[in-house]
């Protein structure tokens, strides 16, 4: 059981968390044309990098999203940020 | 090997007597005995047989590294396979049956498997067995080979196990010497220190001894480290396994006192873990030596100062290294004959028939009954290895010792190569500082491979010989995981502890590489066998997923309701007695030609509110929401960015900066979260605010032809008459809000109700009591489910799957004309998206009054040329048409209309026919009835 510290909410068991996506995608803006490539590589193309992985996750207690950065390979967790950071004593 | 028990020595208690049978013969021990030590102090000799040759087997080990030992032992009514008689605890009564050998270990029918051994190398099973199936031949080499019998009642899996969650800063595992010392300085250093040990009581090998530490006698240096740290404030756990190693920082610790007890699971994390797990015999590689009567010189000691069990009359040394100088002496003063055999006098071989007779050794001849082996001395480093430490060879002991490893564990005393008391009381002294072993304080006497005569046995339990590994060697099994399991060396109950490094030995010798390069196989939790039981604990049935209950609960079952799970919420299925299928077209009929009452609480019910709430919301949602005005509701579907159904609902525009979302009602958090990812990601989260409000607010739905007419009865403080299908108005109940929205899931005029969840009863009784002159009645679920197929309202998840994008559903309006990006557009427009061949929610009838089978396939084709073109979603008998319906998702299916196809169900075929997948009240009539 690995344990995440929640911005907000400090340190909290995993089963507490929500994996969102890898962090760095834009969403494309579907107003203007995308190529069937452009579109498919947002949907489905992710680094799942062996190391360092920033991630956007979110603590399903407090619904709040957040940036995490952990080492996939011995779990460290490295950096945990706010998306909301500026707002956040 | 004619084992005796001591007449005074050991720790057992003499006057306590504890009576027990052993294959149904009447025996008795001590309180203090295990099951091995009282089955020796009654001269068993042959306890266990072993797995595939069926050879005779005596105790070997001291505890969990034992492999021949293994029992069925019925305790009262509870049954217990597989127990491992050096770390059981004997308990009164116990019925102890012997396992794999039949009738019993000692006269074993199967034993002349053995003589076949020439014919049975590793791989055998593999080889042999392939043609024609290997299913063939499975029960009965199952039968032959299996371990441990379940007699299939009286287990003891109604124990409850309980489960505790706790963290301490430093964690000392294993109360030895070594163990006690690091416990006291970390107590010393201000820790909070919990130390554990998986034995009874403390002191590891020193336990029952009569030697001395740091010129003390053991037994009060021992007494003192306890007083020491229980005035420090540190707890000691004894008979608590800490079992395994998990992500950060986790250890698992099992604690029971016997094999009765409850047991517990600890789920422990920790700052700092010590690892004093001490270290065990290597066993000695020579011509049978897997005889009744060789065994561990470690075990042997643990026997003798523990339970005052003596290994023989006659006991042999042969001892590899100069670890155990004082055992001779301790043997000696108990009575025994003892003979110290010279390893570098040459190779040596054990003869007997069922057990140890005598030891050669060139030409000399030792008549003995035991004798005591230990090739090396190997550290317990599984849960080193498990937190993430390394392990290296040290070629001049022949064993593994830590290498590099995480900065929260240490390694002390023994397990270290800390071999001497000195060393490793010091190694405990400056644990944080990892004292380095020193080479000089350990000796090898042979480092020669043994290349004698006669089979040389590796894994006992699991009959893996030296040339077994050669073999596998030779047919390119080297690397360890293959060698693993090939020979199926290490796979036993004992997990290879014992006999892990002889192999990797001798696949290196083999192979003509250094064992570092050979590797290990990885360790993996748990540490010893624990019982699933355990894991599970209390959580099972209501305690591991509690259903949401409703506010109007009582009232439901007041009514005789059957109230059954959906979704995660205990509803009414339906009400009163009769048989089910009669309550719910009664229920649906009434629906049909009355007033019916529902309790649809567990609606979702999201509010979504700010500036920005519109926009987002029209982002969201696949229709278009922005043309919504207060008031108003719209049906609509969100998709995923994938295009697919992600949820259906309705959306109500409270005001322009006011929003309620409702969702389906298994759905509500999923949507919740849904919705709160996109807010925070992708928009501004000061601008938008999202409270799902489901438990908030309880919501009753009366729908039918006098649903009308019993609303405009009632005083709801607003005007009712011109509230129109899909429109929404606010008023009062009894002084508090309600909400009362137009919106039907069943195709009849409905009001769906919503108040403060604490007025839900007095809602649920004036609507009953009004309602009245009307033959109001309410109806459970089952029959919702049918109202709503009736008129082809679709459920997500049921009527959809991971495919399904809203132009499948019929709703292409949408796709074609809403100008703003939602999520998952470009999705809807991609080849497969626009596709020809795409399944689509049709209905389907049939003749006759059985209803068709959910998930029956709509197949095209004869025979072998089959193929299924759909499936049936949702099928139910219709009271109203008095026929049954259903719902399918068919490739092409808004092409196939009026056709007939074949539905094929588990060999049955029958001919039906595709329809719209509305089947009652086709005009849109029953809205306004």
């Amino acid at each position: 059981m690995q344990q995440f510290p929640c911005p907000y909410c400090g340190l909290r068991n995993e089963t507490e968390f929500h994996f969102a996506a890898e962090s760095g995608k834009t969403r494309p803006d579907t107003n203007t044309p995308i190529d069937d490539k452009h579109w498919s590589d947002y949907l489905y193309q992710n680094y799942n990098p062996k190391g360092t992985s920033k991630e956007v996750w979110m603590h399903l207690a407090c619904r709040e999203v957040f940036l995490m950065t952990r080492d996939t390979v011995n779990m460290d967790v490295l950096e945990v940020q706010a998306l909301r950071g500026e707002h956040h004593d | 090997m004619t084992s005796f028990r001591h007449t005074s020595w050991g720790q057992v208690d003499r006057q306590k007597s504890i009576p027990f049978t052993y294959h149904g013969k009447a025996m008795s021990g001590y309180a203090g005995d295990t099951v091995a030590s009282a089955l020796m102090a009654n001269g068993e000799t042959i306890v266990g047989r072993s797995f595939k040759y069926h050879r005779p087997r005596g105790f070997w080990g001291a505890s969990w590294e034992e492999p021949n030992g293994f029992f069925d032992i019925q305790v009262g009514q509870q049954h217990f396979t597989n127990c491992q008689g050096t770390s059981t605890q004997l308990l009164a009564g116990m019925s102890i049956q012997s396992i794999n050998g039949f009738p019993s270990a000692r006269y074993d029918i199967k034993g002349g498997l053995d003589l076949l051994q020439r014919f049975m190398p590793a791989g055998f099973y593999y080889k042999t067995f392939m043609a024609p199936d290997w299913h063939l031949f499975e029960p009965s080499i199952r039968h032959m080979a299996g371990m441990g019998r379940l007699n299939g009642e009286n287990l003891h899996a109604d124990s409850l196990s309980q489960k505790q969650f706790r963290n301490v800063q430093t964690l000392v595992v294993g109360a030895g010497i070594a163990g006690l010392e690091a416990a006291y300085q970390a107590a010393k250093a201000g820790q909070r220190v919990l130390l554990v040990d998986d034995k009874a009581n403390p002191g590891g090998s020193y336990y029952g001894g009569q030697g001395l530490i740091e010129e003390q006698a053991s037994a009060d240096w021992i007494a003192q480290r306890l007083a020491a740290l229980q005035a420090m404030g540190a707890e000691v756990m004894l008979s608590t396994t800490a079992f395994g190693i998990y992500d950060h920082q986790l250890v698992a610790l099992a604690q029971q006192d016997n094999l009765t007890s409850t047991s517990k699971l600890i789920k422990l994390r920790v700052e700092h873990l010590i690892i004093a797990t001490g270290c065990i015999d290597r066993p000695l590689l020579f011509a049978n030596n897997d005889l009744p009567g060789i065994c561990s010189a470690h075990a042997a000691r643990t026997w003798l100062q523990s339970y005052g069990i003596v290994a023989g009359q006659r006991i042999g040394l042969a001892i590899n290294h100069r670890g155990y100088a004082e055992l001779s002496k301790q043997f000696t003063a108990a009575g025994a004959e003892v003979v110290d055999i010279n390893l570098n006098n040459g190779p040596i071989s054990a003869h007997g028939w069922r057990q140890l007779k005598s030891v050669k050794q060139g030409r000399q001849q030792h008549q003995l009954d035991s004798l005591l082996t230990s090739a090396s001395l190997t550290p317990v480093l599984s849960l080193w290895s498990q937190a993430g430490g390394q392990l290296k060879w040290h070629a001049q002991w022949q064993t593994m010792l830590p290498a590099d490893g995480p900065a929260w564990c240490h390694v002390v005393g023994s397990a270290a190569g800390h071999f001497g008391d000195a060393e490793c009381l010091h190694s405990s002294r400056h644990y944080a500082q990892r004292i380095p072993h020193k080479d000089t304080a350990f000796v090898i006497v042979n480092q020669q491979p043994n290349d004698n005569q006669g089979r040389q046995w590796v894994d006992f339990q699991n009959d893996v010989t030296s040339k077994d590994i050669a073999l596998a060697a030779r047919e390119n099994y080297t690397s360890v995981e293959h060698l693993k399991r090939y020979t199926t060396l290490g796979m036993a109950i004992d997990q290879g502890k014992s006999s892990n490094i002889n192999a990797l030995m001798l696949m290196a010798e083999c192979t003509n590489k250094p064992v570092a390069a050979v590797g290990t196989t990885k360790f993996r939790p748990p540490f010893t066998p624990q019982p699933l039981s355990m894991y599970r604990g209390k959580s099972s049935g209501k305690l591991l997923n509690p259903p949401k209950r409703l506010p109007l609960e009582q009232e439901h079952r007041h009514m005789q309701a059957a109230l059954k799970e959906y979704g995660g919420w205990l509803r009414p299925a339906w009400y009163g007695t009769q048989a089910w299928d009669q309550a719910v077209n009664q229920e649906v009929l009434h629906a049909r030609t009355k007033v019916a009452l529902l309790d649809a609480t567990p609606l979702g019910k999201i509010e979504v509110m700010g500036p920005d709430a519109k926009a987002f919301l029209n982002f969201v949602y696949y229709n278009n929401m922005a043309s919504l005005t207060a008031g108003q509701i719209r049906y609509g579907f969100m998709l995923t960015e994938k295009g697919v159904v992600f949820d259906d609902g309705v959306l109500t525009c409270i005001n322009n900066h006011h929003y309620l979302v409702s969702c389906s009602s298994s759905h509500a958090d999923g949507v919740e979260g849904w919705l709160e990812a996109w807010r925070q990601d992708g928009h501004n989260p000061e601008r938008i605010f999202i409270h799902n409000t489901t438990a908030q607010w309880a919501t009753l739905t009366i729908t039918g032809p006098a649903a009308k007419s019993l609303m405009q009865s009632m005083d709801w403080g607003v005007d009712l008459d011109n509230l129109a299908h899909m429109q929404f108005t606010q008023g009062s109940f009894k002084q508090h809000p309600v909400r009362i929205a137009r919106v039907s899931f069943t195709g009849h005029t409905s009001y769906e109700i919503s108040v403060p969840s604490s007025q839900a009863k007095s809602l649920w009784h004036t609507l009953l009591e009004q309602g009245k002159p009307f033959d109001i009645a309410p109806i459970g679920l089952e029959a919702l489910s049918v109202l709503r197929a009736e008129k082809g309202f679709i459920i997500i998840g049921k009527d959809t799957d991971g495919e399904t994008m809203p132009q499948d559903l019929g709703f292409a309006g949408p796709l074609r004309n809403k100008t703003q990006a939602y999520i998952g557009d470009r999705s809807l427009r991609l080849e497969k998206a626009q596709g020809t061949n795409r399944q689509q929610l049709v209905g389907i009838t049939v003749n006759g009054q059985q209803p068709l089978a959910t998930g029956a396939h709509i197949v095209t084709g004869e025979l072998e040329n089959k193929q299924s073109i759909g499936y049936v979603t949702s099928s139910y008998f219709s009271p109203t048409l008095n026929a049954p319906i259903a719902l399918a998702l068919v490739k092409n299916g808004h092409q196939r209309m009026n056709q007939k196809v074949t539905v094929f169900n588990q060999g049955s075929q029958l001919i039906a026919t595709v329809t719209q997948p509305t089947f009652v009240d086709l005009e849109g009539n029953f809205i306004d009835a």
